[in-house]
């Protein structure tokens, strides 16, 4: 018998990992084995997931839907020898369909079945603009076995009902919410149809934020308080074209502080240990640096 | 560095090569990929593909630095108009911190041989600011040096043109405590 492989996609910051952790809660996916793609060549998700007791596969500096090495095929074949479940969370930039190809022409669906594909979808980004959003997505949308919604809690009942109703004219396969990452794990016995979708889809395939590159800054060099991160964010976000900010920093008081940032958020929490990093993508990321952001913070 | 411009311009044009034959080869890969779940794999498509494969393989295997200007010169021009360009020592250093990596390897290995020789290596950000653009390596005298000390050359040569059985096999004999 096959292991099952479930694959977890979505925009930068949608909830993936969060959705992850949730899975990894229930008894049938204790013993999953997990590969996490990083598209920066450091990860800060790996550890948020350390409380995970079985093997977890980075590949970090590079999105395996669009690279020619075989560090998917290796890393498939590596854990396809447990029996176990495994799940592939993506990069945020990949196209879940690309990855369907890797996986296909890398015969690894002689070693495995696709359980499940899993879309995460961030309420607060769509609804911004819901129909450019989802006509970015929408081959993903359709393709996915669930779409799962998340923050739909930070929105009001009539954005919730208006992004509903778009997603409902979308023929899609089955819609849920997955707030803070907790889902109707009973939608995960659909048989999955991606393969079937991919295979006689006749489009171009593109990558999300085909022009989306990464910096790493070194915190553990500086004090940094959580609310200057969270006034800051904003400007750096708009004067350098950011979609994500990630990553640990600690404040004067010695206390470590974990930062999630998206467009529209920038949650922090305590942290106890993990390296002191920021990981930042967008469009111009690689001109953030330390400086750039002391100096956003000098300007208020 | 003009003795270098044409190692490099060359090492330009195979880069050029080899994104168009990616492009080639994402576009067989989707279409080959569609056939095998349908069941009807295409014997010519997928050697056609495998064909395009060892193109880029073994245009990638070419790609080697005869010394480490060539290297930085390469690196700084090549992703220059890319998403994610080598344009100052920070993004230098950010390439290069990949573990395992090629580049890291070769990173790791100037570093260490500035080190031998009581230098400042590359890692340090007080001597290389992290905004100094990455050319302006190629003025730095310890750099020079390096690349005229036979005995650091002659490693170099040792890892960047390292083949086992045959096989291209980049850096693969070097690690930091080699």
């Amino acid at each position: 018998m096959k292991p099952d492989l479930y694959l977890i996609n979505g925009p930068l910051g949608a909830g993936k990992t969060t959705f992850l952790k949730e899975l990894l809660k229930l008894p049938q996916y204790k013993d999953a084995r997990i590969i996490e793609n990083e598209f920066a060549n450091t990860s800060v998700d790996t550890e948020q997931l350390h409380d995970h007791h079985a093997e977890v596969q980075t590949i970090a500096g590079v999105c395996i839907c669009c690279s020619t090495g075989d560090e998917l095929t290796n890393a498939l074949e590596l854990l396809s020898k447990n029996n176990t479940p495994v799940i592939i969370e993506a990069t945020g930039i990949a196209n879940s369909l690309r990855l369907i190809e890797k996986i296909v022409n890398a015969d690894m669906l002689d070693v495995y079945t696709i359980r499940h594909a899993i879309f995460i979808l961030d309420a607060i980004e769509t609804s911004d603009n819901i129909e450019a959003t989802l006509e970015t997505y929408r081959h993903e949308l359709q393709a996915a076995d669930t779409v799962f919604v998340s923050k739909t809690d930070l929105l009001d009942a009539v954005q919730v009902e208006q992004l509903m109703d778009a997603l409902s004219g979308l023929d899609l396969r089955q819609v849920s919410f997955a707030n803070e990452g907790v889902f109707d794990p009973s939608l995960l016995a659909v048989e999955s149809h991606i393969l079937e979708y991919f295979a006689q889809l006749d489009e171009h395939i593109d990558n999300h934020e085909e022009g989306a590159s990464y910096t790493v800054i070194d915190t553990s060099v500086v004090r940094l308080e959580a609310s200057q991160l969270e006034s800051v964010w904003q400007t750096i976000r708009l004067e350098y074209g950011i979609r994500r900010m990630k990553g640990n920093i600690q404040s004067a008081d010695g206390k470590m502080w974990h930062i999630e940032a998206t467009p529209h958020q920038c949650k922090v929490s305590s942290y106890e240990s993990g390296a002191l990093k920021l990981v930042i993508i967008g469009k111009d990321a690689t001109l953030v640096t330390l400086e750039t952001m002391r100096e956003a913070m000098a300007r208020g | 560095m003009v003795e270098y411009r044409e190692q490099v311009d060359s090492l330009l044009a195979m880069y050029a090569e080899y994104k168009q034959l990616l492009e080639i080869e994402a576009k067989l890969s989707m279409k080959l990929a569609k056939q095998k779940i349908n069941g009807v794999a295409d014997s010519d498509l997928a050697a056609k593909r495998e064909q395009v494969k060892w193109e880029l393989q073994t245009l990638s295997d070419s790609m080697t630095f005869s010394n480490l200007f060539v290297w930085i010169m390469y690196k700084f021009e090549a992703y220059k108009d890319e998403a994610q360009p080598i344009r100052t020592m920070r993004d230098f250093r950010i390439h290069c911190s990949k573990e395992g990596d090629i580049c890291t390897k070769r990173f790791t290995f100037v570093n260490e041989q500035l080190a031998l020789g009581g230098q400042r290596t590359l890692a340090d950000a007080d001597y290389y600011d992290d905004n100094s653009l990455l050319d302006t390596l190629l003025e730095e005298r310890s750099l020079q040096e390096l690349v005229h000390d036979p005995e650091f050359m002659k490693f170099w040569r040792v890892y960047e043109y390292n083949t086992v059985d045959g096989r291209t096999a980049k850096w693969e004999g070097y690690s930091v405590t080699a």
